[in-house]
């Protein structure tokens, strides 16, 4: 009875004629096979290229016992910090469980129904951290119901200058949300080329650009080969993440 | 869902426009969706379920007029009510939403599900109609452990049955079904339209029906994640416990309708309190409503009362204006809406099992909710015939997996320790009032029998 949230489509066999394309977002290519109950994996597209990425912030929720990265880390050594996550199995639960175990730490999900539920709870104080975009961290920050901990990045960016990552902490961790499209495996070498150009073109077009922009989307081109690297990178860490947990194929 | 198809629409106004655009659309559309369920026993929105057990049964006595009329002015009762509560009390009430943990919310559900057992005349089959309720909304995924459960390998029940096509069935397809039968037996009901103005004495006997809804709707819209269906049926139950006639709910009784239709407009201005003042949306469609205010690029939450005051005083008048060209429209238009009852019924029954399925498959363009629908008109025919309550498993629809991933979430945060669970305050008062809210039956009849024997004393 979820209202909030539509499954992802988990049958998908499309012709490789060229003409079928699929918007592929970083769900259902890299962590849903791995649960299973789908017919598809992520060996079995070719990649196009990435349109947009949504980062990622850990943020400790009101009244938690850390405030920064370093706290949080010392607080996890003594008593696992109940991080909430808008469902189970979804993204940021599997972001979060990856972290803690690149960063050798334990966590306790707490799986909520949807994004809007986690972040009540969050400003509620009933859970001490969550996973936020960085929009509503900030905006959330400054009335002092968040304090962000970490960014899922490579590098600082510009909205929290003074918020480390994980990798300068030593942690090889970085995970976002991306929006691409993909091919079914096995298209025409050349019909591939023109997607993976007419894609290119779209997602630099100044118009598309400013369109998305406005409706809230962090536009970022990738070509396809960066997206590859991207994608089976997140697939990997999601598979071990998945099965540490036990829900490995769980709904096959 | 109108909300938003319409935020493009948005764009190129000024925000406290564009915001109070949506407002209109989410207000209008609550409102709206008694008309189908008063005239056809169709709910647009699971807020007007609830709207079914009164005002279908008014329309049928002829009396469709009124039964629009009570529910416009509940709703607009409701809905001024909320947003004077809006405008004067938001930050403060906002404050008791956050008190909301996992454990608050299971025993406000838990409460709520204790209304199967006063709505349903015989028990044992409420009863059975509550658990069945129960157990269909165990389809889909785990919401804990994300297990898909009961899906038999269909991938379009992962996420359960959709909401909105199972009451479409359970309410509207069942009743043509039934309709059908009654008119292949030649049992033809009389369908004249009378009025839109409720009586006085119809007002008078629902000034405490409406107060109540209003006072409900409001308290639980501002907790968020509850919504309108959830308060409509805690008042319709509310009035009707307090009621001195409880046995004249569900036959046609203005107050009925009045309790619901005040509560699920007062849940729209109300849920306006957390989104404005915490930047917490407690529906689907104020998660909508932040978008949009978010593209004109307003960040919602504590900051917005001391950055942007116009806007805020903005949407404070839109939603008083909203309600009152709600209200003026609902009114103008009831002849109008009342004429459906004229089409002859065989007519009638083909348009509304036609829009009982565009209905279903517009909301996810999913074919597998056209099964869902069918499959609950089917179900809900056979309930009606056997005597079982399709309001209980409505209720349970609603209440149960909020209660149950509410349940397992709190066990989970408190490590299994049902002491510390059941620990806040908020909790063991939901958790007393579901007692006192089962055993109210008993202590009615004491209570009669008790002032009964000493009338006979005082005679004697």
């Amino acid at each position: 009875m979820a209202a909030a949230e539509s499954a992802p489509p988990r049958q998908c066999t499309p012709a490789p004629d060229g003409y079928t394309v699929g918007g592929g977002a970083q769900g259902p290519l890299a962590l849903l096979p791995h649960l299973g109950g789908t017919d598809y994996s992520i060996d079995d597209v070719d990649f196009v290229g990435v349109i947009s990425r949504s980062l990622q912030v850990l943020v400790a929720c009101k009244d938690a016992p850390f405030t920064d990265y370093d706290s949080f880390i010392e607080f996890a050594g003594s008593e696992k910090p109940q991080i909430g996550n808008s469902g189970a199995g979804g993204a940021n639960h599997i972001s979060a469980e990856a972290f803690a175990a690149a960063a050798g730490i334990g966590v306790e999900s707490v799986p909520f129904n949807g994004f809007a539920d986690a972040r009540t709870a969050c400003v509620g104080g009933h859970i001490d951290a969550m996973v936020a975009s960085p929009a509503e961290a900030l905006e959330q920050s400054r009335a002092g119901n968040m304090t962000p901990i970490f960014i899922m990045e490579d590098e600082r960016i510009d909205l929290f200058p003074d918020t480390p990552t994980a990798v300068e902490n030593g942690v090889d961790f970085t995970w976002s949300s991306w929006k691409s499209w993909v091919a079914p495996k096995g298209i025409e070498p050349e019909q591939l080329e023109w997607l993976r150009n007419a894609v290119k073109v779209a997602a630099q077009d100044e118009e598309f650009v400013q369109k998305m922009t406005d409706m809230g989307e962090f536009v970022v081109y990738e070509d396809a080969a960066t997206f590859e690297k991207r994608a089976m990178g997140d697939s990997k860490m999601a598979h071990d993440a998945i099965e540490a947990l036990g829900m490995l194929g769980m709904n096959n | 869902m109108g909300v938003a198809l319409l935020i493009p629409l948005t764009f190129g106004m000024t925000p406290v426009m564009g915001i109070n655009m949506l407002i209109g659309i989410y207000i209008g559309g609550i409102y709206g969706g008694c008309v189908s369920s008063i005239l056809l026993r169709t709910p647009g929105t699971p807020a007007s379920a609830a709207t079914v057990l009164d005002g279908y049964p008014m329309a049928q006595k002829g009396e469709a007029g009124k039964a629009l009329g009570m529910a416009t002015i509940g709703s607009t009762v409701g809905g001024l009510f909320a947003a004077i509560v809006l405008a004067t009390l938001a930050p403060q009430l906002a404050e008791i939403a956050l008190e909301f943990g996992a454990p608050e919310y299971f025993a406000l559900a838990l409460f709520g599900l204790t209304i199967i057992a006063s709505l349903s005349g015989d028990i044992l089959k409420g009863a059975i109609s509550g658990m069945l309720g129960v157990l269909i909304a165990c389809v889909g995924a785990d919401p804990i452990s994300g297990v898909l459960r009961y899906t038999f390998g269909v991938s379009g029940f992962a996420s359960g049955f959709a909401f909105t096509p199972a009451l479409i069935g359970l309410f509207a397809l069942s009743e043509v079904f039934s309709q059908m039968e009654k008119h292949a037996t030649g049992e033809i009901v009389s369908r004249k339209i009378a009025g839109r103005w409720p009586s006085w004495a119809d007002l008078r006997e629902s000034r405490s029906a409406l107060l109540r809804g209003s006072i409900i709707g409001t308290f639980i819209g501002i907790v968020p994640g509850t919504g309108s269906g959830t308060a409509s049926w805690i008042a319709y139950n509310e009035v009707r416990r307090s009621s001195k006639t409880p046995e004249k709910f569900g036959t046609g009784y203005a107050p009925g309708i009045a309790a619901t239709e005040s509560a699920n407009n007062a849940v729209c201005a109300a849920a306006l309190i957390p989104l404005l003042a915490l930047g917490i949306p407690g529906d689907v469609v104020t998660a909508v409503l932040m978008g949009g205010l978010m593209i004109q690029g307003l960040a919602p939450g504590p900051l917005m009362f001391q950055s942007n005051p116009d806007v805020i005083v903005g949407i404070f008048g839109g939603t008083f204006l909203a309600t009152i060209f709600m209200f003026v429209f609902g009114m103008a238009l009831i002849p109008l809406f009342s004429r459906i009852l004229m089409i002859p019924r065989h007519v009638l029954s083909v348009s509304i099992i036609v829009f009982c399925f565009i209905g279903s498959f517009a909301i996810n363009l999913n074919p597998v909710d056209l099964y869902t629908m069918v499959g609950f008109g089917v179900l809900g025919w056979g309930m009606q015939k056997f005597g079982f309550s399709q309001a209980a498993l409505c209720i349970a629809l609603i209440l149960g997996p909020m209660m149950e991933s509410n349940l397992r979430r709190g066990l989970l945060q408190t490590h299994d320790n049902l002491f510390e669970f059941a620990s806040g305050p908020i909790t063991q008062l939901f958790l007393l009032l579901t007692v006192l809210s089962l055993a109210w039956p008993m202590i009615a009849k004491r209570l009669a029998r008790r002032s009964a024997s000493s009338q006979k004393r005082d005679n004697a």
